[in-house]
Formats: structure tokens, C-alpha cells, sequence
């Protein structure tokens, strides 16, 4: 299982903080999670702790961050 | 002149007059406003060394071109002198109706000077200035002192106050507006108290001149349909900043026990989703459309207004794990007007000191009614709280026996709420902050990680600069929040054409960006110039402890800073804003950015290269 982790409101786009999924065979995260369009500069996409984007193919076990980039308090 | 009243108002309080004063067009072009205002002033006005707390200090509170206008999160201020915990140049940014209103009365800045014999508040209304008495405010807290005045001059105004903490100087002594809304970290509150001015009151019923009003109010309500239209604001407006707890414990940044660890093991009770739990209404600044300011029923029953910065530094730097509980240390804060970052800091540091027995008392990490003690204490400066009142880089040289080394501060500022073992552009953007490790001008970590966070590669320090451009220099000038920048994509375009309408004046980016690269050569000019010369590198270098002593918990466990990629990183950065080795901006420099006023009086204390 792929386990994905969602941060600040890209909660609401996969339905919770965090899902598992099951992925057969590598994947584009882009065909698994859908985001509007004015997000897709505006998010983090870590991949095993490494910098990826939602073109990133994923394989099960991969655990994925997104997050949103933002300017602190 | 548009965009601009053109007018400051100076209030001698030592004498009891106030005056009008019009400045020059060229002043509004090379500064724009806010901080470039300040920092222009007091270069020019101050004694060199003068002592903080003495009649000659001064201090300005200013508004920018686009202040108090219909358009985005427009109702800021920027409160500035020189400051009392740093020696430095000292700013705050404060979202307050006091800025409409000083800008309604027909005044961008006020130019505050001298020390009254017995307290006072300044009443501003329109051309009418009054110094009245403040006896019987003298003593209050912010919250009682703010109501007690409007009970006297009305709702219909914008009211900033001081505090115990500013009355009784203590050096983190913030100035308060709206029950929450605070600014001035580096001790503005305490410059206040020293003049015995408990608050000051504008109220304002005229026009602010505008070029093309019709053009600005079409863009007004564009911009604020497009940040209300941005993925993400629904969330914002649940839970604002208070969404960076979570982001911070997932990426090993959340300041944990005096910055010794990224996360905390009680995170989950103090993120924003714990705080939703608690939440009762949202407030903000004025002529904001994604008000971030959350307000809970803290464990007192009474409201705190809460954002990311003092629930962390009053939460997991201190080991408070109850969002209930840390919503009363934030709200006492507010109430005696002392700054909550550095407050969660010094505690933070004095609880390390007491486990490592620096100190006779007990004072334990997560020990809620001790810190709450303790903010009293520091307020009024009794028992130890006098020592903690004069921030942590005093209390680390008191101390001594190697606490120097884990004295969270750069140039006397203590840090704010990010942990930097993992993250070198963020700590480069603290070391270099110009008021002292602050995270307002150069918040960098996002992008960071997003480019590989252990690198050290020169696009870090680019980042650290155009950061410091856009927020340090464009918003702190223009004087317009900087969050909807990024946290909902609004495009700064956006902030060229409202200038462009309010002011009648063309400038492209790249314009702000040189105002920026000016005003902070003239910020670091004041600097060295205060500290007479007595300047070097290790001022724009964050704590041995990020460098020394690795995170322990956590996915990034056994990751600190490498010093020599890190000192690399500060020479490319000192090279490209044209300073020299020790951190000195070099003549040229100066020249370029018409700043060969400075070159005279610098050439006294240091050697300037060319
Ligand atoms: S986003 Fe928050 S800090 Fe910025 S103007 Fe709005 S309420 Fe103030």
C-alpha cells in the first residue's frame, strides 16, 4: 500500500488527512489525486522524504506528502 | 503627490508640541512608505548611539501608499526606533484601524519624540493633536486601557496601547491594538513606555488622495474576488496560520524545547485542527477578506486571539501540550503587551537552564503555571522575571557557563517559530533578517524543501534575497499584508497596479525590488553605525546550538547545519547585495543606491571597501 498524507487543505482533496491506496503498478500521482488547476505551483510533493511533483511515478510502500507552500505565520 | 498625504506629524512629548510637517516627493519615491519611511527617519534624526530609552530615541509609526485603501489586507502599520534588545534597528508590522484612521487624519507617519514628565496618550483627530493625561490608564492592561479610552473618545477610531511589559520596559515590550493585534518585537512597546505615552488615538474622517479612486476600487473588488475565489481559502479561513503546526511537525521544524528537537510529541493538541475544536469567532486586520486572527475560549473561559507564531513558542518550545492552556499564556501576553515569541523563547531558555542547574529555581519544561507566573513576573519585572525581561542574549551573557551556544537569537532578536537544524536557507534568512532573527522579510522553508532541504547551493541565497525583496522591502513599504501573496496565490502583479491607481505612479517590480536593496543597506548602515563599527559576521550567524547538536527525535534525527557550506552560503549572500566579508555594505554599494549620505558617517567606524 502506498500511504498518502495531506496537509492543510489538500486534506479536503483526497477526503481526510491520510489514506492508504493500493497501487499495482507505478503510477502518476496527478491520475490518483485531483487538484484544481491554481494549486499546481502552490503545493510540495515529497516522495519518501524526497522533492517530486504529481508527475512523480509511485509504486506501493512509497509514502507520499503533499502540501501546500506557504509563508508562515 | 497621490497615493501619499505627503504629510508627517511629529508629537514632542517632552515639550507638548506637535506639529505638521510636509516631506519631500523624492522621500515617497525612494522609500515608498512603512519601513523605508522609518528607517530614513531615524537615520537621519537619531543622535548616532543614542540610548534607546532616552527623549533623543524616537519612535515612528508608518503607513505606506497603499494603506487604509479599499484593497487587500491594506490596514497595516509599521511601528519602528531604535531598539532597546538589540541596539539595532528595530520594526513591527501591527494590522490596526489606527492606520486608516492616521491616514484618514491626513498623515502617513507619526514621528514620536522626547520623554513626558507623567503619563500620557497622544489624541489624534484630523488636524486636532492633544497630549492628554494618562494617569489613571498608567497600570492597565492593554485590554482595559484600550476599553476604558474608548469609553472616552469613541468606537469610531484606531487605539494603540502599551502594557505593563511597555510601562515597565521590558525590552520584548510589544504595542497592542484591537484586544490581540500586536507588533513591535524588537521593544517598541517598551520605546513607548520610556516616553511615558500609554497609547495613541487616531481617528480620521477625512479623504486618503488617490489618483484614479474609480480604477482602485475596480481593482479592490477584483482582488478580493480573486483571493476569495482561491483554492484553500475555505481552509484559511478555518484555520489560517494556525495549518503551519502541522505543516511543521510533519517537516522536523516545530520548535521544541528551546529549539533543541523539530518535533513534539503533543503536537496533535496544539495544531489547528485542536484549535477548531476550541474556536469561537475569527478576526483580523481591517480590509481583509481572509482575516486570519482565530479566537478560542482558552482554559480560562476568557477569548485569546491565536496564530502559528505563539502557540508554537508557547506551546512545544516550552512543552505546553494543552491548546486550552497555551491560549492563556498568549492572551496574558496581549493584556501585558509583551511580545509572545520571545516571551515562549526566554522560557524556553530558563527551563534548560533550570534542568541544567544555570539557576536556582525549578522551573520545568511543560509547567503551564509556572510560565504563566513567569509572563507576570517578566511584565513586571519581579524576582527573575527582571532578568528574563531583558531577552535572552542578556540572560545567556549573564549566565555564562556555555549558554551562549543555546541562546536562541541573531543580533539580539530571539527566533521565531521555525527550527532551522534541517533547513540552512531558512536559517540564512533568520541570520540575515534586518531587525534580528525574525521570519517576516525571508520565510523560505517551504520552497526549501520543496528544492531539497540539506542543499547549500547558491539558487538558496537567491531565494533569501527575493524573499527579503518582496516582503522585506515591497509589503513592509507599500504596507499591505504579505499573506495573500502566497498562502493564496495572489499574484503580485496585483500590488503594481494598485500602487499605479492609488499613486499615479509606474513602477514595475523590479522598481520595489531596488527600494527593497535600498532600504536594507540603509537598515544595515544604521546597525553598524550604532554599534560603532563593532561589526563582523558572527552578527548575521544564528545559534551554535543549530550547528553543533543534532536533532535527536524524529525522521530527520542525527541532522544539525554544516558551518563552513553555511558560512558559504553567507559570503554568496553578502556578495550579491554588494557587501563585503564582514557583512559591511561596500561605497559602491552605497552609491548605487543613493545612499552616499551614509558613507561619511560609516567611514568614522569602519574601514568601507570599494
Ligand atoms: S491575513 Fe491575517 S495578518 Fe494579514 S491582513 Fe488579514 S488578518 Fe491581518
Amino acid at each position: 500500500m502506498a500511504f498518502i498524507r495531506a496537509l492543510g487543505y489538500l486534506a479536503e482533496y483526497i477526503g481526510g488527512r491520510s489514506m492508504k491506496i493500493r497501487v499495482d503498478k507505478p503510477v502518476k500521482i496527478r491520475d490518483i489525486i485531483k487538484l484544481p488547476l491554481d494549486l499546481e505551483g502552490r503545493i510540495i510533493i515529497l516522495v519518501d522524504g524526497q522533492p517530486s511533483t504529481l508527475d512523480s511515478l509511485i509504486v506501493d510502500s512509497d509514502r507520499i506528502v503533499l502540501m501546500p507552500i506557504i509563508s508562515g505565520g | 503627490m497621490k497615493g501619499w498625504t505627503g504629510k508627517f506629524l511629529r508629537v514632542d512629548v517632552s515639550e507638548r508640541r506637535c506639529k505638521v510637517e510636509n516631506y519631500d516627493e523624492n522621500l515617497a519615491l525612494n522609500f515608498i512608505g512603512g519601513r523605508g519611511f522609518a528607517v530614513k527617519l531615524l537615520w537621519d534624526e537619531l543622535p548616532i548611539g543614542v540610548e534607546p530609552f532616552s527623549p533623543q530615541n524616537k519612535l515612528i509609526f508608518a503607513a505606506g501608499p497603499l494603506t487604509g485603501l479599499p484593497i487587500a489586507s491594506s490596514g497595516k502599520m509599521v511601528v519602528a526606533s531604535k531598539s532597546p534588545l538589540t541596539g539595532g534597528y528595530g520594526d513591527g508590522n501591527v494590522g490596526t484601524m489606527a492606520s486608516v484612521h492616521m491616514r484618514r487624519a491626513g498623515y502617513d507617519a507619526l514621528i514620536l519624540e522626547g520623554v513626558s514628565e507623567k503619563p500620557v496618550y497622544i489624541y489624534v483627530e484630523d488636524d486636532k493633536v492633544e497630549i492628554r493625561n494618562a494617569s489613571d490608564l498608567w497600570g492597565l492592561s492593554t485590554f482595559e486601557a484600550e476599553r476604558k479610552l474608548r469609553e472616552n473618545v469613541g468606537s469610531d477610531c484606531g487605539i494603540l496601547v502599551i502594557g505593563p511589559g511597555g510601562e515597565n520596559l521590558v525590552k520584548f515590550a510589544t504595542i497592542i491594538s484591537q484586544e490581540g493585534r500586536s507588533g513591535g518585537r524588537p521593544g517598541m512597546g517598551a520605546v513607548m513606555g520610556s516616553k511615558k505615552v500609554k497609547a495613541v488615538v487616531f481617528k480620521g474622517t477625512g479623504e486618503i488622495p488617490v489618483a484614479d479612486m474609480d480604477e482602485l476600487m475596480k481593482l479592490g473588488r477584483m482582488g478580493y474576488e480573486s483571493i476569495r475565489k482561491a483554492s484553500g481559502y475555505d481552509f484559511w479561513i478555518r484555520q489560517g496560520t494556525m495549518m503551519t503546526v502541522e505543516w511543521c511537525q510533519e517537516n522536523s521544524t516545530l520548535p521544541t524545547y528551546n529549539f533543541r528537537e523539530g518535533v513534539f510529541d503533543f503536537a496533535e493538541n496544539v495544531n489547528g485542527y485542536a484549535m477548531e475544536k476550541v474556536k469561537i469567532k475569527r478576526r483580523g486586520c481591517p480590509y481583509c477578506n481572509m482575516q486570519c486572527g482565530n479566537v478560542i475560549e482558552d482554559a480560562e473561559g476568557r477569548s485569546s486571539e491565536l496564530d502559528y507564531e505563539n502557540v508554537t513558542m508557547l506551546s512545544s518550545n516550552i512543552g505546553v501540550g494543552d491548546i486550552r492552556k497555551v491560549g492563556v499564556l498568549n492572551r496574558i501576553c496581549d493584556e501585558m503587551g509583551i511580545d509572545t515569541i520571545s516571551s515562549g523563547n526566554v522560557i524556553g531558555f530558563i527551563m534548560e537552564a533550570s534542568e541544567k542547574g544555570l539557576v536556582n529555581e525549578k522551573i520545568e519544561w511543560g509547567d503551564f503555571e509556572k510560565a504563566k507566573e513567569l509572563l507576570y513576573d517578566i511584565s513586571y519585572r519581579r524576582g527573575i522575571g527582571n532578568l528574563l525581561a531583558e531577552g535572552v542574549r542578556k540572560i545567556s551573557r549573564k549566565l555564562g557557563e556555555g549558554s551562549e551556544r543555546w541562546a536562541m537569537h541573531v543580533k539580539g532578536l530571539e527566533i521565531s517559530a521555525y527550527d532551522c537544524h534541517a533547513a540552512p536557507g531558512m536559517a540564512l534568512a533568520f541570520g540575515t533578517s534586518p531587525i534580528g532573527a525574525h521570519h517576516k522579510d525571508a520565510w523560505v522553508i517551504s520552497w526549501e524543501i520543496s528544492i531539497g532541504r540539506f542543499k547549500y547551493d547558491d539558487i538558496k541565497v537567491d531565494k533569501v534575497l527575493e524573499f527579503q525583496r518582496i516582503r522585506g522591502g515591497m509589503f513592509e513599504s507599500l504596507v499591505t499584508c504579505r499573506l495573500p501573496w502566497i498562502e493564496l496565490g495572489f499574484n503580485l502583479d496585483w500590488y503594481v497596479k494598485f500602487f499605479k491607481a492609488a499613486t499615479g505612479v509606474n513602477l514595475s517590480l523590479k522598481d520595489f525590488f531596488e527600494v527593497g536593496d535600498r532600504i536594507y543597506s540603509l537598515i544595515r548602515a544604521f546597525w553598524i553605525r550604532e554599534y560603532k563599527g563593532d561589526w563582523n559576521r558572527e552578527m548575521d550567524t544564528p545559534p551554535t546550538r543549530w550547528f553543533e547538536e543534532p536533532l535527536t527525535k524524529g525522521p530527520l534525527a542525527g541532522k544539525k547545519l554544516d558551518k563552513k557550506l553555511w558560512n558559504e552560503l553567507l559570503s554568496k549572500y553578502y556578495e550579491r547585495r554588494g557587501w563585503d566579508e564582514r557583512g559591511v555594505p561596500r561605497k559602491s554599494t552605497l552609491k548605487k543606491f543613493g545612499l552616499d549620505f551614509t558613507i561619511p558617517i560609516l567611514e568614522k567606524y569602519v574601514k568601507l571597501e570599494e
